[in-house]
């Protein structure tokens, strides 16, 4: 305190000899010296020491000071974007402490795996927990992707933080693709080969142009991803460096981005109902105990408001913290269940002598891999990339703002979802369906083009289908909003079924079958 | 926010924050309490601490902590020895598993510490608990042997339970490049008894016959070389009812193949549960050596013995030719002892043909099953064992001489001889075997005339003997070793029944006492003379290839019964035919012709018979009359002194004198004292050489071949000019027999073959050589001596290696074809390379089998087999003559031409 230093000046020039006892002092009042150093507040009694609280905390102060009291509600958002975040947390820590023990090496990769598993103090918890946190992770931000949809959180002015989002998720898959090999197991060698020849297969259409000769981007990507023809220890170190360095810091800077766009938006999505102005108000202010300037609170109006709080919101400190902490302390206990109860899988030895047949990408690939089937380019980077492009672009074609922050908007969201969804279904499984019994085009006439079967496929047959459905609901309901709701929740619903089609109903040289239990022992 | 929403989240964030907490709790209690292996740390401890007390002694405490052994040379840690602690304390002997000790005294070989377990036991050496630590989860490729499993693993390293040929894989080679020896057979790392019983079972069951191992074996399975390294996931347990393991499946393949692998051409080879689980554990044993240098011990010093015939025979052959070698066609559902057993539909190159058979080795020569075993058979089940099966030559000389033991050894030949035999008896034999080639009147076809006198008068049984046991090698005449000793007397005697009843010598002495020489009988011997005599005994009885019969020394002492005898019965196994065509009164006129030459002179010997030391007789013999008479007395310049017919007639007072006083105008020269001969001998030498002539009487017969006389070189001249045309250029034969056979040559004497150039054989195409008998050829006694010279130096120098060249002219080629549509295409197919006998238009067959090969199966077929006789008196489908053999012969061959 500027005060006490004063007098402490006074002091020094008046006694030479008290200097030993101030010493003494100084040590023993020293643990009270240094919490007041670190915690300079205390405890907050009001709400402004509350906004205080979070304001001038380094950790803290992403947050609002200030927070919507319906943003706070679970039905909101589901807390899935906190979720995420702990995931990615808990990631980066499990992570880390596996880094200790991993070698990156195809000689030592597998012999670090089981040693992490049966030897490392921990280290099979924290294997298991890695794992299925990332498991979980891809499931949330798809989740919260939803939920952002759904309750058109794109809208202006938030379009550019959507796109982030976006982006955001291509990442989280991109570090889960290249976590996937680290183990150098059978499954994982297997899964990167499918997912190096999908690089490759741009080929497919440079071959059909002719120009692959001097323009061989599917050649070059692959080389790119595995730096070598094959998968061997260049992909292993590039993977590597991908997911432990690349990945994650560009990941990190992203949702400090996201974050930063969420405050400079205005906050978390809400009805527009829940911004009306209440009759009540929160606490009474208090007097400020000097002359600072710090920005507390704003508040709507042209003057600045005094003695009246933000309508509807509440302090951070400490009702969002105590909603953030309990989530994130609940995510952490279900890793932790998951992680104790069940062992992450671990096949064998990689061997490129021996290939794994049927050999599936992760679960979240596996509907693009069943799409990969029909057509190797439009599966695995065509329809990818227009939906992609297409999520990114949502925002800036429905700039409807009529029910925003509401699930499934105002009139007639719900049932749009509901039978786009059931639509969806009908015509997936149909095409499914067909494509198993009947084969497709080339089943017919064997000498066709490949590039009519890389336009004609039951992959872009079902994407025409879902967007000619849109664009009818958009047409006859008049509004770009439900068009968009119509078109997520069909893809939505097809991702799902691909998925599950493509994890249970595929089995040995991608042929269909009924059950896991029917596939030919070998 | 309201109140209670705040307490709620705040409950929420307690319990969560709980809940972890004690989720944390409990995985490090979990890892650092309550892990197995540290209980069983703490069992051992207590274990040890009660044997210490029984003792008396402290126990040894250790802190309870993670233990491996480390071995990056091996690219393997191996925590076993976290849980199993008491392997190598003695004292923790009566612990249970896993504390207890490791069992024998395998340890003190293999230290842990150099080893670690995993290379032995396999399992997950990196886990640390179970089951993953036993490597039964289905992600580990390598399970927990167990028992004697354990044994498999030692081929990880050791060489002692490979087959074969480990010191190729020291020295990086692919195939072996020593001969299998019995070491290797019969090796396996003490106290592998599985092992050992797998290996014989590979052995016993043939299983290289299809399957190359180290680049020795058949072609048609896998090679298993390295077997035992596979997983499971190159086999398909589809049709596997028992344990999905690599031992699994081996043990359902070797009891039934065909149920585990439908279609597959392994037969059933009926083992049993046990003898399979043994083979498969042999099969699981045979793995590439993947540990370093430093690991595997020296291959230790084996029976470097080559491995024997049989076991070859067994390890390669067995499986497709029987282990009894009786083939595979006998092995169909009419042979089986099965009757409920399926004639199983064989793939037909599969159907091999029968080895053990009598006729089949009574006519494959050794060249032939050499060339076969060789060059295999194209196109059919039979691999080219030189080049692609990886047998040396050594070894498949071996496997000819199994094979070749398992053809009867033949009658015993001491006891054969006519007069025992009973022609009655020797015409049923000769109508049932013989008939085919030689003809029902014996006048030949396919084989030779048997009965020309000339043939009969020269042939000594011995020599009829040994044709008939030994066969000729190569040719249609098959060794028939399957008869008795009486049989063949019998035989003998039959061919004997053929000549003409010779002159009794009482009657020709009888006539020549009666009536006296008269210028008519004179003449009549002189004509005999000149016809009969004349080319071997010299115009004037000079001696020419025969010895001087002019000489006074000899006709003064030669009695009548000496003339006589000499005349009809010959002298067996020289030149001098036995003359029984002769009437009593032709042979009186001959020796009275004779005795005209000294007039009649006569001299009386006393009697005396040589009784002294035969053994100082042989030595002077060998001294002195062996150079002109042979070693053995048989004969050389000088005639054969060990012939029974002559020992018989010639006294020891004739002999006495003879050697004492020579014979003038002769080579033989008195040897005794005094007589300028070429050595001096005392009358008590001579008597010792006498004795020793007449021991030479009970003596076995030896063929006699001359050396000396005769030149080579103009001996080949002349028979390349007047034999070569029908005996073939290299003796091989043709339209006459195969001079160059070595048994011919072996059996046939120098006496025989002179005689049977001068004179021919009546009623064949091999007309007399001798001057003066109206041959095609004159040749003197010069040209007959170079020619037999030059035949005998084929016994020396054969001249070709192997299968001789082909022989058979047949007349008829469009007859050749239709009679072998008629009676050979039905199971050898139309162009003898379909139908399920064997294949005829074969490349390496039609190489290897001479032309007599083929008539001999033709004619007599293959008893025990579907192969009926075609020839006369088989008893076959149809008698064919020896032409009409010939003609399919040589359509046969007309496929090899073809294929040239």
């Amino acid at each position: 305190m500027p005060e006490q230093t004063i007098e402490m000046a006074h002091d020094e020039r008046e006694s030479s000899a008290g200097v030993t006892r101030r010493f003494a002092e100084n040590v023993w009042n020293l643990p009270r010296t240094f919490r007041e150093s670190a915690i300079r507040h205390g405890r907050p009694t009001s709400d402004r020491a509350a906004s205080q609280a979070i304001f001038t905390n380094f950790f803290l102060h992403i947050l609002p000071a200030r927070i919507h009291r319906y943003s706070l509600q679970l039905k909101a958002t589901l807390g899935l974007g906190v979720i995420s975040l702990v995931l990615f947390g808990l990631l980066t820590f499990t992570g880390v402490t596996l880094m200790i023990y991993y070698k990156p090496s195809t000689i030592g990769a597998y012999d670090s795996m089981k040693d992490i598993q049966y030897v490392v103090p921990t280290g099979r918890l924290m294997r298991n927990i890695h794992r299925w946190s990332a498991h979980a992770m891809v499931a949330c931000v798809v989740l919260h992707m939803a939920r952002v949809f759904f309750t058109g959180a794109y809208s202006k002015p938030r379009e550019l933080n959507w796109v982030v989002g976006i982006v955001l998720l291509v990442l989280t898959l991109a570090l889960s693709f290249t976590g996937y090999l680290l183990p150098w197991d059978q499954l994982a060698f297997w899964a990167v080969t499918i997912g190096s020849a999908i690089a490759e297969s741009p080929k497919e259409v440079t071959d059909a142009v002719g120009i692959t000769s001097w323009f061989d981007i599917g050649g070059m990507t692959k080389h790119l991803l595995l730096g070598a023809n094959h998968v061997g220890q260049e992909a292993l170190i590039r993977f590597y460096l991908l997911h432990v360095i690349v990945l994650p810091l560009v990941t990190t800077v992203l949702i400090g981005l996201h974050f930063w766009r969420i405050r400079k938006d205005g906050g978390l999505t809400r009805p527009r109902s829940e911004d009306a102005l209440p009759d009540d108000t929160a606490t009474a202010p208090e007097a400020a105990p000097s002359k600072t300037y710090g920005l507390m609170a704003v508040v709507p109006g042209k003057t600045p408001a005094v003695d009246r709080a933000l309508a509807n919101t509440i302090p951070t400190w400490p009702n969002a913290l105590y909603a953030i902490g309990a989530l994130s302390m609940l995510t952490l206990a279900a890793m932790l269940l998951l992680g104790y109860f069940f062992d992450a899988p671990l096949a064998e030895l990689a061997n490129p002598a021996v290939p794994e047949n049927p050999a599936k990408a992760p679960w979240y690939f596996l509907g693009l891999q069943e799409m990969v089937s029909y057509s190797a380019f439009m599966g695995g980077i065509g329809i990818p990339t227009l939906i992609v492009i297409g999520l990114c672009l949502v925002p800036y074609v429905d700039r409807e703002r009529a029910g925003i922050g509401g699930w499934f908007g105002t009139g007639g969201g719900k049932s749009v979802c509901l039978l786009s969804g059931l639509f969806t279904l009908i015509v997936t499984v149909g095409l499914l369906a067909f494509t198993v019994n009947y084969g497709w085009l080339r089943n017919a006439y064997p000498d066709i083009q490949q590039w009519i079967i890389t336009l004609v496929n039951p992959g872009t047959v079902l994407l025409v289908v879902l967007t000619l459905w849109s664009a009818a609901v958009t047409w006859t309901t008049n509004s770009t909003r439900l068009g968009a709701l119509a078109l997520f929740s069909c893809l939505l619903v097809g991702f799902v079924i691909l998925t599950y089609f493509a994890t249970v109903h595929r089995g040995p040289n991608w042929d269909f079958y009924w059950w896991p239990s029917q596939w030919p022992t070998h | 926010m309201e109140e209670h929403q705040v307490r709620r989240l705040q409950c929420l964030l307690i319990v969560s924050s709980i809940a972890c907490f004690l989720l944390l709790i409990l995985a490090a209690v979990d890892e650092n309490v309550l892990s197995p292996w540290r209980q069983h740390q703490r069992d051992y401890a207590d274990g040890l601490a009660e044997v210490a007390r029984a003792e008396g002694t402290t126990p040894i405490t250790e802190p309870i902590r993670l233990k491996q052994n480390y071995l990056p040379t091996l690219g393997r840690v191996d925590r076993c020895v976290s849980c199993h602690l008491g392997i190598d304390n003695p004292k923790a002997a009566q612990f249970d598993q896993p504390l207890t000790t490791h069992p024998g005294d395998l340890l003190s070989h293999h230290p842990p510490d150099k080893f670690g377990c995993s290379i032995c036991h396999q399992g997950q050496g990196r886990a640390t608990v179970l089951p993953d630590a036993h490597g039964l989860s289905s992600h580990w490729p390598e399970p927990l042997l167990a028992g004697d499993l354990v044994y498999t693993a030692c081929g990880r390293c050791h060489y002692e339970n490979d087959l074969y040929g480990g010191s190729a894989d020291l020295y990086g080679n692919a195939r072996p490049v020593e001969q299998v020896t019995q070491g290797e057979l019969t090796s396996h790392v003490p106290g592998a008894e599985n092992i050992a019983r797998g290996k014989r079972l590979v052995i016993e069951h043939g299983c290289l016959g299809c399957h190359p191992y180290r680049g020795r074996g058949g072609t048609l399975g896998p090679e298993i070389t390295h077997v035992g390294d596979k997983t499971v996931h190159d086999f398909d347990f589809t049709h596997v009812h028992g344990e999905h393991s690599v031992l699994g499946w081996m043990t359902a393949h070797f009891e039934s193949p065909e149920s585990v692998v439908p279609g597959t051409l392994m037969p059933d080879m009926g083992l049993s549960t046990e003898d399979s689980r043994d083979l498969a554990a042999y099969m699981i044993s045979l793995k590439r050596k993947s540990a370093p240098a430093s690991y595997t011990p020296v291959p230790q010093a084996l029976d470097r013995a080559p491995a024997n015939g049989l076991d070859l025979y067994l390890m390669y052959c067995s499986s497709c030719h029987g282990a009894d070698g009786v083939g595979a066609i006998a092995r169909s559902s009419q042979g089986a002892e099965d009757p409920d057993l399926e004639a199983i539909d064989r793939p037909r190159e599969l159907l091999t043909p029968s080895l053990r058979n009598g006729d089949t080795l009574a006519v494959a020569s050794d060249d032939y099953l050499r060339y076969i075993i060789q060059h295999g058979r194209s196109r059919t089940g039979m691999p080219a064992w030189a080049d692609n099966g990886g047998l040396s030559p050594e070894e498949i000389d071996r496997l000819v001489v199994t094979l070749r033991g398992w053809q009867a050894d033949g009658p015993a030949v001491d006891s054969i001889a006519a007069r025992r035999g009973n022609p009655r008896f020797g015409r049923a034999l000769y109508r049932s075997r013989c008939v085919g080639c030689h003809g029902v009147d014996g006048r030949g076809g396919i084989g030779v005339s048997l009965r020309s006198p000339s043939f009969l008068a020269v042939a000594s049984d011995e020599f009829l003997r040994d044709a008939i046991i030994q066969g000729r090698t190569n040719s249609a005449m098959p060794s028939w070793t399957d008869l008795a000793a009486d049989e063949v007397s019998d035989l003998i005697a039959y061919l004997r029944s053929w000549q003409p009843e010779p002159p009794a010598t009482a009657a020709v002495l009888a006539r020549l006492e009666s009536q006296p020489a008269t210028p008519e009988t004179l003449h009549v011997g002189r004509v005999l003379y000149r016809a009969n005599c004349a080319n071997c005994h010299g115009k004037s009885g000079e001696g020419a290839l025969g010895p001087s019969l002019r000489t006074d020394e000899f006709l003064s002492l030669a009695d009548n019964v000496y003339l006589s005898t000499a005349i009809v019965e010959g002298r067996p196994d020289t030149a001098m035919p036995a003359w029984n065509h002769l009437s009593v009164d032709d042979a009186a006129a001959l020796i009275q012709y004779l005795r005209a030459w000294n007039e009649n002179r006569h001299r009386q010997l006393e009697p005396y018979l040589a009784r002294t030391d035969w053994d100082r007789g042989r030595i002077l013999f060998e001294g002195s009359c062996s150079g002109c008479h042979g070693k053995d007395a048989e004969g050389g310049v000088g005639p054969q002194l060990a012939n029974p017919t002559f020992l018989a007639t010639a006294t020891d007072a004739m002999l006495r004198e003879w050697i004492s006083f020579g014979k003038l105008g002769t080579p033989m020269l008195g040897f005794l004292r005094g007589q300028q001969g070429v050595t001096e001998m005392t009358p008590a030498q001579i008597d010792d050489v006498v004795t020793f002539l007449r021991y030479q009487q009970g003596t076995p017969r030896k063929v006699t071949a001359r050396p000396g006389v005769g030149i080579v070189a103009h001996g080949e001249e002349t028979y390349a000019g007047a034999c070569a045309g029908c005996h073939g250029s290299l003796g091989e034969g043709g339209v006459g027999s195969a001079l160059s056979n070595p048994e011919f040559l072996r059996s046939a004497s120098d006496g025989y073959l002179a005689a049977t150039i001068t004179l021919g054989r009546d009623g064949t195409e091999m007309l007399p050589m001798g001057a003066g008998l109206q041959g095609v050829v004159e040749m003197n006694a010069e040209d007959i001596a170079n020619v037999v010279a030059f035949l005998r130096n084929w016994e020396h120098q054969p001249p070709f290696a192997g299968v001789p060249s082909r022989r058979v002219m047949g007349a008829d080629p469009h007859d050749g074809k239709a009679l072998y549509i008629g009676f050979c295409a039905g199971c050898h197919g139309r162009q003898g390379d379909e139908g399920w006998a064997p294949e005829l238009n074969n490349p390496e067959f039609l190489e290897a089998a001479t032309d007599g090969f083929l008539q001999a199966t033709i004619a007599r077929g293959r008893s025990g087999t579907a192969m009926r006789s075609f020839g006369k008196g088989g008893g076959g489908v149809a008698p064919l003559t020896g032409e009409q053999i010939d003609n399919i012969v040589n359509y046969m061959r007309g496929w090899q031409r073809m294929s040239e």
